[in-house]
């Protein structure tokens, strides 16, 4: 036997093994990272389960689909709701357990062959959703606004990603949890007139988790149910207004709303030819005079690099402290996309960004 | 300026998030069996010792959609979409 000959074949046999894991871990590594490349992994996996029909791939694949679809709507969801909310989903297999493993609250779901792929993505996104919407505020929020908005979430997420998924969606848990808890469509019709306009996962998300944040020791959070509706209330009353022009006939009480345990305004930003920067700064600085805790400028798809102006001149204030830039799934028009932000009141009278500068 | 310093910051601050991730736990049809046998319930759910927490069907090895502990105990629910929806 030529072993030199052997050798030389072990040593290119090792190199490809190797070449291909340092490939493919490197492909693995960018699509965590980059969700649009968890397609490719996706069709990968789909591609060799169906061909070879083994179980770990067919599971492979399963949980790549899933994940793939989820986490290229989470990416979208991470630059609109508040930071920390959404993080990719990633599966977990469990196989075996000892009870005293699983958590309170945690659920395991069964997933059943490619054949239901449908059903697998429907029960995944909705218990994705379930999952991280509202971190550690979760037992303070009333059960019925809560799983109201894990399902617009949801319904949205179906809607434009797999349309064709969007009746089997409404058939089975729209209409389930609605006949569950009539008050949910209530909800669900006053959270989608807000998502029309940016406001809901633009402000009403994070008005609802910063007065479940302050209010979790307090005899306001048995009111929480309450001070949603008034939320709400205001909020569809701004946005009535919204179509009237000119939009300075808003009342002036109309464009803020002081709460029991927050305060918040609106600014909306998209004429640059009246008057420039210099009005919005100065409305600013009057919600500041008013002691107004929150101020979310929502910028006109339109005038997003203006809206960014704004932005950027109202983080001079001293006592106004940006901690948000967000994107709209909808501008205030009506418009796909846009530009929000978030200042909140600095308590020490100077904002981190100015004692930066 | 001051949101591209913001930008800049926020991005640092963010970096973390994009490798953190939220599980979701799954188990595959196979492997149902070894689990629920890992978790000691097998026999019970056998012997229909179980109903699904939302429609009381009989939880069995074929129908059995989730499993979730709620106040310390195990609680099933069946395969059902409509049963699913309401976890």
């Amino acid at each position: 036997m030529n072993w030199d000959l052997v050798i030389t074949w072990g040593k290119d046999i090792l190199i490809v093994i190797g070449g291909m894991t340092v490939f493919f871990g490197f492909i693995k590594g960018l699509s965590d990272v980059i969700p649009q490349l968890g397609k490719f992994k996706s069709w990968f996996w789909l591609q060799t389960a169906e061909r070879l029909k083994n179980r770990t791939l067919v599971k492979n694949a399963i949980a790549s689909d899933i994940e793939t679809h989820v986490n290229e709507v989470v990416a979208d969801l991470q630059r609109e709701l508040p930071l920390g909310w959404i993080r990719k989903a990633s599966i977990e297999w469990v196989t075996e357990s000892k009870e005293n493993d699983i958590e309170e609250g945690e659920i395991i779901l069964r997933v059943k062959p490619l054949e239901n792929q449908d059903q697998n993505f429907l029960a995944g996104v909705y218990t994705f959703f379930s999952k991280a919407l509202f971190p550690r505020t979760k037992e303070v929020i009333p059960t019925n606004v809560r799983k109201a908005a894990v399902l617009r979430i949801s319904h949205r997420t179906i809607s434009s990603k797999k349309p064709y998924l969007r009746e089997s969606f409404e058939n089975s848990f729209l209409e389930t949890a609605i006949r569950e808890d009539p008050t949910i469509a209530t909800y669900l019709g006053r959270y989608e007139n807000l998502d029309k306009k940016g406001f809901f996962t633009g402000s009403f998300l994070r008005e609802i988790h910063e007065i479940a944040t302050k209010t979790r020791f307090t005899d306001l959070r048995n009111r929480m149910n309450q001070e949603v509706d008034e939320i709400l209330t205001h909020i569809e009353g701004f946005i009535s207004q919204l179509g009237v022009y000119p939009a300075r006939t808003i009342p002036q009480g109309g464009w803020y709303r002081i709460g029991p345990a927050t305060s918040y305004a609106f600014m909306l930003v998209a004429r640059p030819e009246h008057g420039g920067v210099g009005p919005y700064v100065n409305r600013a600085k009057e919600r500041l005079a008013q002691n107004i805790e929150r101020l979310y400028v929502m910028g006109a798809k339109a005038e997003e690099p203006f809206a960014r102006y704004v932005i950027s001149e109202i983080a001079k204030l001293p006592n106004y402290k940006l901690v948000e830039v967000f994107e709209l799934n909808k501008d205030y028009r009506g418009n796909t996309g846009g530009i929000g932000a978030l200042f909140v009141i600095s308590q020490t009278g100077v904002s981190e960004e100015a004692s930066e500068a | 300026m001051r949101l591209f310093y913001f930008k800049i910051k926020n991005f640092f601050k963010t970096l973390p998030e994009l490798f953190k991730s939220t599980k979701v736990k799954m188990v595959y049809d196979s492997d149902l069996s070894n689990l629920v046998e890992s978790l000691g319930i097998k026999t019970k759910i056998e012997n229909g010792d179980f109903l699904c927490r939302f429609c009381n069907v009989q939880i069995t090895l074929e129908n059995l959609g989730s499993i979730q502990k709620d106040v310390g105990e195990l609680r099933f629910t069946c395969t059902n979409l409509e049963c699913l929806s309401k976890l």
